[in-house]
C-alpha cells in the first residue's frame, strides 16, 4: 500500500533504506569478521529499526513484519540475552539479504516470495531463546493500530488508575505532534505515522481539534489539528523519533518521558465539550503529579507544541548529531543529467569559440586568447566537477557481491570470505548499474571455478576458507576493478586441451600463457568439464567481456597455478565523454572510440590483397584481416579502388573480431561529449552515439562491434604469407 | 428537509478543498452526509467535516454524518478523533468502541 501522491517522499525513503542497508551489511560484516562489539549490534539494530519505522509510515506491512522479527532477536543480542554464535551471525546475514529483497520488492511495488520469511522467521524464533517468541512480536507489529479503551474517570483522577497499567509504572513517552501543510502536500498521513508508532508498544492517541475553525474560515490545505500520543514501554527516545524521521522537515515532534508529564491538556481550555478526543478506547494515562525541573524533552520541528509539556532540555548527543544540518543533499538524477548535458554544451561552445577565434589569426599574447585560455580551463573544471556529482562509491556494489558469494559458497559447499579493498573509489552511477551483472557472474565464477574445494585446499596447505577479493582503484583517469581469488589458478594445459577439442584453436598453435588465458573469453568456452548449476554455460566470460567492452572497458587476466587468479577490469570513469579518433570519411566527420583502435596504417606500406570482386584483405603479422571501407559501410560512397591516399584503422572488438577500416584522413584524437542517438532519434546499426564538434557540426560515433560484424570474414582457406609485410616503422599511431 | 450529500470513496488530502467547497454550497440548510461509501479518509478531509460540523453548530442547523463506513470509523480511530467530532452520533461512537 502506498499513501498515494507521495512519490518523492517514497523515493526518499528508499534512498534512506539503501544507506541503512549498507550500514546493516557493514555491521554484519564486522561481526562476521569478529570485529564487532556492542556498538556494532546497536548500529545494526538501529538500521533495521529505522527501515521498519519508515516502512510502517508507508504501509509496507511485509517489510514491517520481517524487520520487527529481526530486530527482536537483535535486541536480545544487544541486551546480552543471547550470544553471537556463528550460526546466529549466518542467520543474520541471510535475514539481512532477505530484508534487502523486501526493500527491493517494495520499491518496485512487486510481490516477494513469502517463503523465506516463514523459514527465516522460524529460525529467528528458535535463535531468540525459550522466553521470547518473535512470531508473537511480529503479529503485534503487523496488527493495525488498535487503541485501547480510554477511561475518562481515570484521566481525571490518576490515583484510580490500575497499578498494573504500564502507564502507571511511568515507563513510556509522551509525544506531541503537529503537522505543517507540507506534510500533506507530500502525501503523508499522520495516521500512518501513528500506526508505525504503535509497533513500538501500546499507544493512546488524542487529537486536539480546538483550533479547527468553522468551515467558512477554514483553509482546507492547512491542518489545525495537533495530537498527543502516549507510548508505553521502554523503547529509546531516538527509536521513537525515527518513526517521524521522514517528516522531520514538515512536522513538529516533541517527546518527553511519560513519568515527567504533568496533567494532560486541560479539557476545560477546549471550547467544545468534545474538542479533545481521545482515541477510541484506551486506558487513561496516569501522569505523575508535578514534574522534575530537569525533565528531558527531545524532538524537532518548527514550533514548540502548545501542549502543557515541560520546557525542552538539551537533547542527548546522538540526537543532536542526528538532527544537525545534513552534510549531503539528495538531487533528482534527471537534474544532474540535465546539468551534465548543459556542461557538455558549454564545452562544445567553448570549442566553437576557440575555432572562431583561431580564424582571426590573433597575435600570441593577445588578450582575447588569454581570456579564452581561462575560459577553457574553467569549462574543463566545471565539466570535471559535474562529472564528479554522478560518481558514486563502489561500496554498495561490492557489498551486494557479498551476498552472491555467500549463496555461491552454499551451493558449492565451499567456505569463502569476501575481502573488499578500495570500496570508497567512485564510479559513474550508470557504469555502476551496468557492472552488476558482469561482476555477479565473475564473483560466482571465482567461487565455482576459481576456488578449490576444502579438501583440495587443505591438501595443498592452504586455509580451508578460500577468499575472493574485490578491489577498486583509480589509475590514469580510469577505475580498475580486480576480482581475485586464492584458488588453484588457471590450468593452462587443460584450457588448451579443451580449446583444441572444441576446435577453437588449431592443434599445436603457438600460444603463450596470455594467449591461453584469453581463450577463456572465447564464446562457448568453459573450463569445467561439466556444466555447473551455479555458473552454468549459458553466460560465459565472453558475454561478461562483451558487457565490459560496451561500457568502454577492458578486461585482462593474471593467473598463477596453485596461487590464484586475478581478473582486472579497467573502466572509464564516466559514460558522458569518450576518447575518440576524429576521422574524415567521404566528406563526413566521424569518431572512432580509441579503445577499439589497435593501430593506424598507411595502405601504401601495407600489403593489401584483392581476393575477389571488391573484397580486400590486409596481410599483417602472419595473419589476414578483412578490409572494409567505412564510407561504403554507411552508404556514403562506393568502396575506393585505390587506397594510397587513405588511412587504415586496425580495430579489434570485444568478440575478437579484427578488421581494417578505410578512412580518408585522421583529424585529431580528443575527448568528445557523447550525445545519445537512441534518446533523440533511434538506434542505428554501426553507430553508437553522436557528438557535436567545435565547428558546430555533428559527428557520428562509430560502434566498432557493429561495423566489424557487417564485414565478411577472411575465408579460412586463405593463409597469410610467412613474411610480415608491415614493419614496425610503418605504424603511424599505436593506440 | 435535510440536504443529502454523499462522501466520495477516496478522501485524501487532495480531496479536501473540493469537499469543503461542496459543503459550503450547502450552508444554511440542515445537512445529512452519507459516509457509507468511504474507503479512505485522510486528516485534511476529516478536518473539513470537523469544521463543517462546527459551522453548522454556529449556524444553529443540523449536521450529521450517517452511515459511516468501517474505513471512515477506522480513520477517526487512528487519528484519535471521536466520531462525534465529524458529525457522527454518540451511538455510532459507542458501537465502534464496542467492536474495537
Amino acid at each position: 500500500m502506498t499513501t498515494g501522491g507521495s512519490d518523492d517522499f517514497r523515493a526518499s525513503f528508499f534512498e534512506e533504506c539503501d544507506e541503512l542497508l549498507e550500514a546493516m551489511h557493514d555491521g554484519l560484516g564486522l561481526m562476521q569478521d569478529g570485529a564487532g562489539d556492542g556498538e556494532t549490534v546497536h548500529v545494526i539494530f538501529r538500521a533495521v529499526h529505522s527501515i521498519k519505522g519508515g516502512a510502517g509510515a508507508f504501509g509496507l506491512d511485509a517489510l514491517v513484519s520481517f524487520a520487527h522479527q529481526l530486530e527482536t532477536v537483535l535486541e536480545r543480542l544487544r541486551s546480552g540475552k543471547i550470544e553471537a554464535t556463528p550460526d546466529l551471525l549466518t542467520l543474520f546475514q541471510q535475514c539481512g539479504d532477505y530484508l534487502s529483497d523486501l526493500v527491493t520488492a517494495a520499491r518496485a511495488d512487486a510481490a516477494v516470495d513469502p517463503g523465506p520469511a516463514d523459514a527465516l522467521g522460524r529460525r529467528l524464533d528458535a535463535a531468540s531463546g525459550p522466553d521470547c517468541d518473535t512470531s508473537e512480536a511480529v503479529s503485534q507489529a503487523a496488527d493495525d493500530f488498535v487503541p485501547l479503551a480510554l477511561d475518562l474517570d481515570a484521566l481525571e483522577d490518576p490515583q484510580e488508575s490500575d497499578a498494573d497499567d504500564p502507564m502507571s509504572s511511568g515507563i513510556g513517552h509522551h509525544i506531541t505532534f503537529t503537522a505543517e501543510p507540507e506534510l500533506f502536500s507530500s502525501g503523508n498521513e499522520p495516521a500512518l505515522l501513528f500506526r508505525a508508532l504503535a509497533t513500538l508498544g501500546p499507544t493512546r492517541v488524542g487529537a486536539d481539534v480546538s483550533d479547527v475553525p468553522p468551515l467558512s474560515l477554514l483553509d482546507p490545505t492547512m491542518s489545525h489539528l495537533s495530537w498527543e500520543i502516549e507510548l508505553d514501554g521502554d523503547c529509546p527516545a531516538d527509536i521513537v523519533l525515527d518513526v517521524f524521521d521522514f517528516v522531520s522537515d514538515c512536522a513538529s515532534v516533541e517527546i518527553a518521558p511519560l513519568e515527567h508529564i504533568a496533567a494532560p491538556p486541560d479539557r476545560s481550555t477546549v471550547p467544545a465539550s468534545d474538542d479533545i478526543a481521545p482515541a477510541a478506547g484506551a486506558d487513561a494515562a496516569a501522569p505523575a503529579e508535578g514534574q522534575p525541573p530537569n525533565s528531558e524533552t527531545v524532538g524537532w520541528g518548527h514550533e514548540p507544541a502548545r501542549a502543557a509539556l515541560p520546557e525542552p532540555a538539551v537533547a542527548p548527543p546522538q540526537l543532536s548529531a542526528r538532527i544537525a544540518a545534513p552534510q549531503t543533499i539528495r538531487v533528482d538524477f534527471e537534474r544532474v543529467d540535465k546539468l551534465i548535458n548543459l556542461v557538455g554544451e558549454l564545452v562544445i561552445k567553448e570549442a566553437m569559440l576557440s575555432q572562431a577565434v583561431g580564424k582571426l589569426t590573433l597575435n600570441t599574447g593577445n588578450e582575447v586568447l588569454q581570456e579564452l585560455d581561462g575560459l577553457k580551463q574553467l569549462a574543463g573544471e566545471i565539466q570535471e566537477g559535474v562529472m564528479a556529482i554522478r560518481a558514486q562509491p563502489i561500496k554498495p556494489l561490492f557489498q551486494r557481491m557479498g551476498r552472491t558469494i555467500r549463496e555461491a559458497a552454499a551451493m558449492t559447499n565451499k567456505r569463502v570470505r569476501l575481502v573488499m579493498k578500495g570500496e570508497a573509489a567512485e564510479v559513474d552511477k550508470t557504469v555502476l548499474e551496468r557492472l552488476v551483472d558482469p561482476l555477479t557472474h565473475m564473483v560466482r565464477n571465482a567461487v565455482d571455478h576459481g576456488l578449490e574445494d576444502t579438501e583440495t585446499r587443505m591438501a595443498a596447505g592452504k586455509p580451508a576458507e578460500g577468499s575472493v577479493t574485490l578491489s577498486a582503484a583509480h589509475r590514469s583517469g580510469r577505475v580498475v576493478i580486480e576480482i581475485s581469488d586464492d584458488g588453484g589458478g588457471i590450468n593452462r594445459d587443460k584450457v588448451r586441451q579443451l580449446a583444441e577439442k572444441k576446435g577453437l584453436i588449431a592443434p599445436d598453435a603457438p600460444l603463450i600463457s596470455s594467449d591461453i588465458d584469453a581463450l577463456l573469453f572465447m564464446p562457448g568456452f568453459s573450463s569445467k568439464d561439466e556444466v555447473s548449476e551455479l555458473s552454468g554455460r549459458g553466460v560465459g566470460l565472453d558475454v561478461v567481456r562483451s558487457e565490459i567492452t560496451a561500457l568502454g572497458g577492458r578486461m585482462s587476466i593474471q593467473s598463477e597455478l596453485g596461487v590464484g587468479t586475478v581478473f582486472s577490469i579497467s573502466l572509464p570513469l564516466t559514460l558522458a565523454v569518450l576518447e575518440g579518433m576524429v576521422v574524415n570519411v567521404a566528406g563526413q566527420t566521424m569518431v572512432v572510440p580509441i579503445t577499439a583502435i589497435q593501430e593506424t596504417l598507411q595502405p601504401a606500406s601495407a600489403r593489401i590483397h584483392t581476393i575477389g570482386p571488391g573484397t580486400k584483405v590486409l596481410s599483417i603479422r602472419e595473419t589476414l584481416m578483412p578490409v572494409a571501407d567505412l564510407g561504403a559501410h554507411f552508404g556514403f560512397r562506393e568502396p575506393p579502388e585505390e587506397l594510397d591516399d587513405h588511412v587504415l584503422l586496425v580495430i579489434e572488438t570485444d568478440t575478437d573480431r579484427r578488421c581494417a577500416l578505410i578512412v580518408d584522413a585522421l583529424q585529431d584524437q580528443r575527448q568528445v561529449v557523447i550525445k545519445s542517438l537512441e534518446t533523440n532519434y533511434s538506434q542505428i546499426d554501426g553507430i553508437s552515439a553522436a557528438t557535436i564538434l567545435g565547428d558546430g557540426r555533428i559527428a557520428l560515433i562509430v560502434d566498432p562491434e557493429g561495423v566489424a560484424g557487417g564485414v565478411s570474414p577472411v575465408p579460412a582457406t586463405l593463409v597469410a604469407p610467412a613474411n610480415p609485410d608491415i614493419v614496425e616503422g610503418d605504424s603511424l599511431v599505436t593506440a | 428537509m435535510s440536504e443529502g450529500y454523499n462522501l466520495q470513496t477516496h478522501l485524501d488530502s487532495a480531496a479536501a478543498p473540493a469537499l469543503a467547497a461542496d459543503l459550503k454550497a450547502l450552508r444554511g440548510r440542515p445537512v445529512r452526509v452519507d459516509g457509507g461509501a468511504v474507503r479512505f479518509a485522510g486528516t485534511l478531509s476529516l478536518q473539513v467535516l470537523i469544521a463543517a460540523r462546527r459551522q453548522w453548530l454556529e449556524d444553529g442547523r443540523d449536521f450529521s454524518v450517517h452511515p459511516l463506513s468501517d474505513a471512515l470509523g477506522a480513520a477517526c480511530s487512528d487519528l484519535g478523533l471521536s466520531l462525534t467530532d465529524i458529525g457522527g452520533s454518540q451511538d455510532d461512537q459507542n458501537d465502534m468502541e464496542r467492536t474495537a
